[in-house]
This record gives structure tokens, C-alpha cells and sequence, in this order.
């Protein structure tokens, strides 16, 4: 399956120069950059790794760029995404998020349905990265 | 002001010369003001029918009482401190008002709208009369709750960002039953919505009852979750006869697991303040659909403009509302539609005519209200409805996802993927408005199921003179 | 909100349709570095321009010209005083870059140049304003996406203790990249004499950013000759890095009353004719002193002078003043400095009472 968390995920995956363009516009906007990522996809999951620190004074996205190589290259099989964070009073939120990298292959999940009275079921979502432990999850080969 | 001895002798006398005409009062800050616009019946004078409104929404009535001497009534008089008439439309003037703030209950809108437009609009002295916008100070702001959540919260809750939420209302409107209507809001979730909506007329009918509904309803939400992984929800409609019956349906929802309920405005204020409140403490986004604000909002000369009402449900607490789409089937001057979709979203509003702002309105953080667009649009409009209404909306294409000749899921997904493309069009620093139809044009090469929507669709528009436009710009611009 | 670079084509890789696909099929892998969308000019970039053939003509006036490569250049020229060689050396820079560009639009696509830089000489001989103006060029030449100036000493780039380092010189990084990076006296990074310096490290990090990001950063290095020159020795891999080393000699007595008056002019300043040639003076016997900074000690000498100037005025017998008396700097104003004290032959502490 296709994990479509993110706000390009119905668009095919985006390019270098692609992820350069959204930091810039990012950058335009005063926003901060950060890279996180995770194994572990849930939609609950709001913390995924942080990959450094954010970054607050960079200008230019050839810096985010690097970060987002350097990460692909410590974790290629592991979700990597983009966020970018507004500041100013009244947001004091997450302005942008995208992916940047998925495992090769993504089994996704799985709804387990606890039936209990009256037509009723509970549903927790189950995420199949999440059998094996951290470290690995999404291998077939070690890391 | 002090009163003449004449002005306590038993006997009929001009509004204007009971105090409630005073060009010369300087509103206070405290001061909840509002801006009607009157068209007095022929041979009224307008200030006098200015003071009469000022006068029939506060404290007086058709003859001089004995009684007032018992209170400080100066106090609680409101005053009409200016009267200008509408350029270009003959009879018909603006009249602004002042009220103290001693005359509302706090955090109560029913108080609120029953002082302001419970007596006055029925006043025979005027052929029409129409509440155009309301100041509401600080110091009142700061005694209603707000939005349960607003729209950080409810991004950060669905993890969303950075692009308009999109969903759907299930069609066709009643008839259904409660299993075909969960397969509706499964295929339309998993093809790429973030919601789906019951609609406002759905209840507990016979064909179809609440819970039953509602039980189809969140198997297909957790369904979708499990083919996207993103956060799904569908708006389940609580409105019921009575407040006991809303609780129960919402605590319901909120046991199987919804993120997020909807209630009609036809409940009234007291219920939606209820409400505002248990969503609020239950973790529950709320979703108010405005059904049959249009009976009174809609002419130019007589009733309550939307703009109070968005005001209204701000103060008291929704977090998404119906507020127009521009380019849809449905009533919307573009500049008016700004306006609303201003007041709604910002923290500070600041006058503005042309978008029929009458008055600054601070809103103090509180926060901001969602607005959903909906009505008669199709992604072939993605480029037109991105640049109006911007990227804190919820586009929903009930018609445009379920009439899809590919079907509901491919519906969804050339929704999505049109959006999409649209928005990181405008980040890259593309003229979107201009280039609008070769992106979506260029993302329907990749996604066939956006091809078809713009070769079905593509040339729907709808082309109506606007009914409301601004008193500003003379020439309608819908 | 903001303008991001120019536009982008439509997507061009095969996307996964979800729904239509089988379940079981694999999406096709991305492109990344490589056809991605924004690349290769298929709609055309205004910074890289379609493939020109073989036999077309390219005028390198009208390229010079859009690139506004000679504002900066001239702006440059008309900064700085003298620095003839500096400037030289900088246009034959220029020079390299437009024709490699040109190249380029022929499809002749060398290597990219190693662009970074060593800058030698005393303090106060221009070398922070030609790094700025260098940033510019290589901007305006497309060799740098912003080319903005970040420039730093040693304390920026190393930690006091372990694992400090290398983020830190890594943020520093960051936030140049897209620019230049400017390191003033680069030599203190290493302290061969202290075991528990950490500056190693940071030159280690620097060496492979050097290398491996020459697209995004250009470094150039500052400092005395001397010290530049037993640093390189010690740091061979750093030496073999810099493509261009650029002396800044000291500036002539001439050069630096030229300095002291374009100063003056830009302020609105005058000198009397006594005053110039007590400039003159000052600067002749303060060149000698220790600690001359250049161009700087001509600033700091200029407000000093300033400062006697409005004193002057102030506590002067004449109370009416027009505009000549405000503007001229006289000969007083200069000679009460401490330079002119033949007994002072210690060197004043720093720049402070002279």
C-alpha cells in the first residue's frame, strides 16, 4: 500500500529540485525546517524522530537538502518527512509537511475489530511495521 | 445627557428626543456596536427611524412610563450616533448603534440576539431593516469559550497541513439506508477525502436511524484509515427534538470512536452553546451546517447578514462553518465571501467596506472557526476556489466526488491530486489563477481519474447576479 | 506569501494510482536526483536555457549585461580604493565563470571550478567587503543560490568540549550554504600544541563539506600571510582545496588619505587645507605604530577627529555657526592626538586615545 500521510502524497514522489522549491517557498515565508522520521507509520504517531534540530536561520534550501540526504543515507528504509514551522503569534504550528523518502516496500496495516455488545466494535489499527522491533522494521537485510 | 422636564410628561415623543438619537456620543470601547442598514417607510424621517431602532432594541417603548424614573435609563438607552445614507440606493440609510455592555449577559448569544433583533425588526415605522455587522468589544469577546478546538487544533488533531481539507456530503440526500450509505463514506475516504458529511436534513429518519447510521458509518471511517493511514472522519448529524436526544447520539459517537459530529443551526443558539460545551470537554470537533440562515440573511434590505451570524457562532463555539464558495451553486459575492471568511479565520478584521466590514473587530486570540465551501463546485475549479478562499477551508464536492463516472473513490482521488498539484503549483511561485487549468491539466496527464472529472465537469460554472454585494463597488462582481 | 524559484513542469514519473493498481504490485521507485521534474530545463529555466547547436553564435556582451555581473564589479571598483591586483584577479574570476556558463549552454559541460578561496593580508585592508562582493558575482553568475556572506571566527565553528563541535560547525554550515563562508584568522582552528583542541575536528567536517558541497558553499579563509602559510603546511588537505589564493598588500600612505576622503565625503565632511596635510602626517607617523589596522584605523582616526571637531564647536567663543563651520575639519582637531606625543613609543592601548 501507499501511506498518503503528508501534503503530496497523491502526487508522485517528489523530486530533488521538487523538495528544494516547497523549503524555498518555506524559507520565503520565515517558516523554520525540520526532517524527521520513523519506522513506525501510524496516524496517531505525532513524534516521530527528529533528525537534529530544527532549522531556524538557514538561507537557502540547498542546507535542507543535505540534511535530507544525510538522513535518506543513515535510514533508506525508513519514512523521512519535511515540516515546516510557523511561529508567529495566532499559528505557533506546523505550516507544511511532506514526505521525502518510504521504504521500498510498505505493508501498512491492519484494523482489528474487538466485537462487544449491541453491534458495537471496538477498532484499533495496527500498524505491521510495528511486529518486529525497532531496527527492524522495513529490512530484510539489517538496517 | 439630562432630560427636559417635557421629556417625562406622559405622552408620545420622537424617539430622537428621548435620548436615543445622540450624534455627539463617542462609542466606548466597551460599547457593542452595531451597524443596520434601514429603509424607513415614506415620510419617516431617518434619523428618527435610526433613534427608533436604537430605541426598540433597547429600552424603550411607544410611550413615555412613569417607571423609567426608577432606573439610571440614560445608562441603558442605546444610542444611534450616526445615520448615512446608502450611495446609490434611494431611501435607504446606515445606521450605527451603540449598546453598554451592561445590557448582555455574559457568554449567552441568545441573550445577545434576543436584545439585539428580538423586538425591533417587526417595527412598522420601516419597510425593511437589515443587521449588517456587530463590534463586539474585548471585554465581551473574553466571556464566551470560542471554538471548542479551532483550526491549529483541528490540524494538529487530523495532522494535516498545508492544504485545504477536503470533503463530501453523501448523496443522494435521504433514502439511503444505513449499509449503502457507509459504503458512500468508505469509497470516498479511501479514494483521498479527509471527511465526509451526513446532511443537514439527515436525523434519525425511518429509512434510516441514528445509531444505525453511525455504526456503518465509523466501520467505514476506520476502514479507509487502514487502506490511507491518515486520520478519517465523517460528520455525524446529532441534531435531534431535543437536547437530551443530542447528547445521547453525540456521547455515542464519541464511544465508537469519531473524531468529529455536526449539528444544524436550526437547533438554536442554546443548544449550539451546549454543545460548543461538551465538545469541548469531550474531544470532539464540531461542525455547524448554517441550515436556514439563508431565509434571513439572503436579501440586501432586510434581515441578519451572514457576517453576524459566522460572529455569533464564533463567539459561542464551532469549529467549522458552512460560509460560501464563490465559484458555486450557491449565493456569493467574492468580496463578501472574503469577508466572512476573514471574520471567521483572523485575529484582527479590520474595516473594510468593500468587503462589507463595517466595522474593526478584534478578536483577542480566539481561536479561529474552520469555513467550509460547499455547493456546486468540482476540481476543475481547484485553481479558482485555492485563490479565493486559501488554505484554512474545507472544499467539499459532495456532486463532484459521488457523480464521478469512475466512481466514488476515483472521484475523491482526482479531487485530492487536482488540490495537490494546485498547491504546490503556488509554492513553487507559479501564477496559479492564470496557469490554473494547465496544472490541473498537466496532473490529469498522470491520473486519469482527474481527466475525466475536467472532461465531465469542465464547464460548469455558475453565473448568477450576486443578490448581496457590497454598497462600495456599484456593479455586482459574482 | 512569498514567490518560491520558478515554475515547475508536471510531474513526469508514472505515479501509483491507489485503488487501481493491485494490491500487490510495488509502486514504481522515484526518480530523485536525477529526471526529476524542475531539472534539465524541459520547460526551461531562466537559469539554464535550452541546448544551443553547434554552429549558433552567443554575444557575451548581452550575457554579461543580463547576468548584471559589472554592477557588482563596479560597485566593487568603486568601494574600495586600490587593491589593483584584488580586482584583477576578481574579474579574471569573473571572466572563468561567464565562460564556463556559456560552455555550458553549448552542451560543454565541464566540471563544475573549485571556487574557494584564501584571502591574505593585514586587518582593514578590504577582505570582509570583497568576500561580500564575491558572494554577489557567483549569485549573480547562478554558481550559489543566494549568495549571501556568513562570516565567522574560530570560537563559532569549535566546541569546548566533547562531541560540541561537530554540530556546532555544522549549524554554521547550514546556515551558509547557498552563500559564502567567511573564516577570519582560519589558523587558530589548529593548535597543534593543545591536545584537547577540538579544532581538528571542525577542520576535518570543513574538509568534506568543502568537498563534497561545492555546489551549495563557497569558503574562503582569512588571515596573515605568514600564519595562512605555516597553517596550510600543517593542513595539506586543506591547501589542495583552495583554488585561489588573493594577497591584500598594505595600503600606500596615498591610498589611505584616498580611503580618509571618501570617507569624509560620504559623512560630509571636509578638511581645511592645514587639516589635509596634518592627516597626512598623522597617517604617516600612525602606519609605523603597532597595531595598524588599515582602512579601520583610518575610520577610527576620522571619528576621533570628528568627536574633537563637535567639542571644538561647542565649548568654542564664537556661539553662531553656519554650515562651513559644521562641515570643515581643522587642523586641531587632528594633532591633538596622541600620536603626535613624541614620547609615546609603547603603542596606544588598541585604537582608544589617539
Amino acid at each position: 500500500m501507499r501511506v498518503t500521510q503528508g501534503t503530496f502524497s497523491y502526487l508522485p514522489d517528489l523530486s530533488d529540485e521538487e523538495i528544494s522549491a516547497q523549503a524555498a517557498y518555506a524559507i520565503e515565508n520565515g517558516w523554520s525546517l525540520a526532517v524527521e522520521f520513523t519506522d513506525d507509520p501510524h496516524p496517531r504517531n505525532s513524534y516521530w524522530d527528529m533528525w537534529g534540530l530544527p532549522m531556524f536561520d538557514i538561507a537557502d534550501p540547498a542546507a535542507v537538502l543535505y540534511e535530507v540526504n544525510q538522513c535518506r543515507e543513515a535510514f533508506p528504509n525508513k519514512y523521512i518527512k519535511v515540516s515546516a514551522y510557523d511561529a508567529r503569534l495566532g499559528r505557533q504550528t506546523t505550516a507544511l509537511s511532506f514526505l521525502v523518502n518510504r521504504p521500498q516496500e510498505e505493508p501498512g496495516f491492519r484494523l482489528e475489530r474487538q466485537e462487544s455488545g449491541d453491534r458495537q466494535v471496538r477498532y484499533t489499527l495496527h500498524s505491521y511495521a510495528t511486529d518486529k522491533p525497532a531496527g527492524e522494521r522495513y529490512t530484510t537485510n539489517g538496517h | 445627557m439630562t432630560p427636559s422636564a417635557d421629556r417625562l410628561k406622559a405622552g408620545v415623543i420622537p424617539y430622537a428626543k428621548m435620548g436615543y438619537w445622540d450624534p455627539d456620543y463617542e462609542p466606548k470601547d466597551t460599547d457593542i456596536l452595531a451597524a443596520f442598514r434601514i429603509t424607513p417607510q415614506a415620510g419617516v424621517d431617518p434619523i428618527e427611524a435610526g433613534a427608533a431602532v436604537a430605541g426598540e432594541s433597547s429600552t424603550a417603548t411607544w410611550t413615555v412610563v412613569w417607571t423609567d424614573r426608577l432606573s439610571a435609563y440614560e445608562h441603558y438607552q442605546a444610542k444611534c450616533y450616526r445615520v448615512d445614507p446608502v450611495p446609490g440606493i434611494e431611501g435607504q440609510y446606515m445606521a450605527y448603534i451603540a449598546y453598554d455592555i451592561d445590557l448582555f449577559e455574559e457568554g449567552s448569544i441568545a441573550n445577545l440576539t434576543s436584545s439585539i433583533i428580538g423586538n425591533v425588526f417587526g417595527f412598522k415605522a420601516l419597510k425593511a431593516l437589515r443587521l449588517e455587522d456587530m463590534r463586539i468589544p474585548t471585554h465581551y469577546v473574553k466571556t464566551f469559550p470560542g471554538p471548542p478546538h479551532g483550526i491549529v487544533m483541528e490540524r494538529e488533531y487530523l495532522n494535516k497541513y498545508g492544504r485545504p481539507l477536503l470533503g463530501a456530503t453523501v448523496k443522494p440526500k435521504l433514502g439511503l439506508s444505513a449499509r449503502n450509505y457507509g459504503r458512500v463514506v468508505y469509497e470516498a475516504l479511501k479514494g483521498g477525502l479527509d471527511f465526509t458529511k451526513d446532511d443537514e436534513n439527515i436525523n434519525s429518519q425511518p429509512f434510516m436511524r441514528w445509531r444505525d447510521r453511525f455504526l456503518f458509518c465509523i466501520e467505514a471511517v476506520q476502514r479507509a484509515q487502514e487502506q490511507t493511514g491518515e486520520v478519517k472522519g465523517h460528520y455525524m448529524n446529532v441534531t435531534a427534538a431535543t437536547m437530551e436526544d443530542m447528547y445521547e447520539r453525540a456521547e455515542f459517537a464519541k464511544e465508537i470512536g469519531s473524531v468529529i459530529i455536526m449539528q444544524d443551526l436550526t437547533i438554536g443558539y442554546t443548544a449550539m452553546a451546549s454543545m460548543s460545551k461538551w465538545a469541548r470537554k469531550n474531544g470532539m470537533i464540531l461542525h455547524l451546517h448554517r441550515a436556514g440562515y439563508a431565509t434571513w440573511a439572503r436579501q440586501k434590505n432586510h434581515g441578519v447578514n451572514f457576517r453576524v451570524i459566522a460572529k455569533w457562532c464564533r463567539l459561542l463555539g464551532v469549529d467549522h462553518i458552512h460560509s460560501g464558495t464563490v465559484v458555486g451553486k450557491l449565493e456569493g459575492d467574492p468580496n463578501i465571501i472574503r469577508g466572512y471568511y476573514d471574520t471567521l479565520r483572523l485575529d484582527h478584521v479590520p474595516e473594510n467596506p468593500a468587503n462589507g466590514i463595517y466595522f474593526d473587530q478584534d478578536w483577542a486570540s480566539m481561536p479561529g472557526v474552520m469555513p467550509v465551501a460547499s455547493g456546486g463546485i468540482h476540481a476543475g475549479q481547484m485553481h479558482q476556489l485555492l485563490h479565493h478562499l486559501g488554505e484554512d477551508v474545507v472544499l467539499q464536492f459532495g456532486g463532484g466526488t459521488i457523480g464521478h463516472p469512475m466512481g466514488i473513490s476515483a472521484g475523491a482521488t482526482a479531487n485530492r491530486v487536482a488540490l495537490e498539484a494546485m498547491v504546490k503549483a503556488r509554492n513553487e511561485g507559479r501564477d496559479y489563477m492564470a496557469e490554473g487549468e494547465a496544472i490541473l491539466k498537466a496532473a490529469a496527464n498522470r491520473c486519469p481519474e482527474l481527466q475525466m472529472a475536467l472532461d465531465t465537469w469542465g464547464d460548469i460554472t455558475f453565473d448568477y447576479e450576486s443578490t448581496d454585494t457590497p454598497d462600495v463597488v456599484a456593479t455586482p462582481t459574482a | 506569501m512569498g514567490e518560491g524559484p520558478a515554475e515547475s513542469g508536471g510531474p513526469r514519473v508514472a505515479m501509483p494510482v491507489p485503488g487501481r493498481r493491485h494490491p500487490d504490485a510495488r509502486p514504481e521507485p522515484a526518480a530523485r536526483n536525477g529526471g526529476g521534474d524542475l531539472g534539465h530545463g524541459e520547460e526551461g529555466q531562466d537559469q539554464a536555457p535550452e541546448r544551443l547547436p553547434d554552429d549558433a553564435t552567443v554575444d557575451i556582451d548581452a550575457e554579461r549585461s543580463s547576468l548584471k555581473v559589472d554592477a557588482v564589479l563596479d560597485r566593487l571598483d568603486r568601494e574600495l580604493v586600490g587593491l589593483v591586483p584584488v580586482k584583477t584577479r576578481i574579474r579574471e574570476i569573473a571572466a572563468l565563470l561567464l565562460v564556463d556558463r556559456l560552455r555550458g549552454r553549448f552542451g560543454l559541460d565541464s566540471s563544475r571550478p573549485t571556487l574557494h578561496m584564501c584571502f591574505t593580508g593585514p586587518p582593514g585592508t578590504g577582505k570582509t567587503t570583497v568576500a561580500m562582493r564575491m558572494g554577489e558575482l557567483l549569485h549573480s553568475l547562478g554558481y550559489l543560490g543566494k549568495g549571501h556572506l556568513v562570516s565567522v571566527t574560530r570560537d563559532e565553528l569549535v566546541g569546548q568540549y566533547i562531541g560540541h563541535t561537530a554540530p556546532k560547525t555544522k549549524e554554521v554550515l547550514k546556515r551558509a550554504m547557498g552563500g559564502v563562508l567567511f573564516i577570519d584568522e582560519a589558523y587558530y582552528l589548529h593548535r597543534a600544541e593543545n591536545e584537547r583542541d577540538y579544532g581538528q575536528e571542525a577542520i576535518e567536517i570543513l574538509l568534506q563539506m568543502m568537498e563534497n558541497q561545492r555546489e551549495d558553499l563557497v569558503v574562503i579563509l582569512a588571515g596573515y600571510k605568514d600564519r595562512m602559510d605555516t597553517f596550510f603546511q600543517s593542513n595539506p588537505g586543506m591547501s589542495s582545496r583552495i583554488a585561489h589564493h588573493i594577497d591584500f598588500p598594505e595600503y600606500s600612505l596615498e591610498e589611505l588619505l584616498a580611503i580618509g576622503g571618501l570617507m569624509l565625503t560620504e559623512q560630509h565632511y571636509e578638511l581645511s587645507p592645514e587639516a589635509e596635510s596634518a592627516f597626512r602626517d598623522y597617517l604617516e607617523r600612525r602606519r609605523g605604530q603597532p597595531r595598524f589596522a588599515n582602512a579601520r584605523s583610518v575610520r577610527n582616526a576620522l571619528e576621533r577627529a570628528r568627536l574633537r571637531h563637535a567639542n571644538r564647536l561647542v565649548s568654542g567663543s564664537r556661539r553662531e555657526l553656519g554650515r562651513d563651520d559644521l562641515v570643515r575639519i581643522e587642523a586641531e582637531d587632528l594633532l591633538k592626538s596622541r600620536v603626535f606625543d613624541d614620547d609615546d613609543d609603547e603603542g596606544e592601548g588598541g585604537e582608544q586615545a589617539q
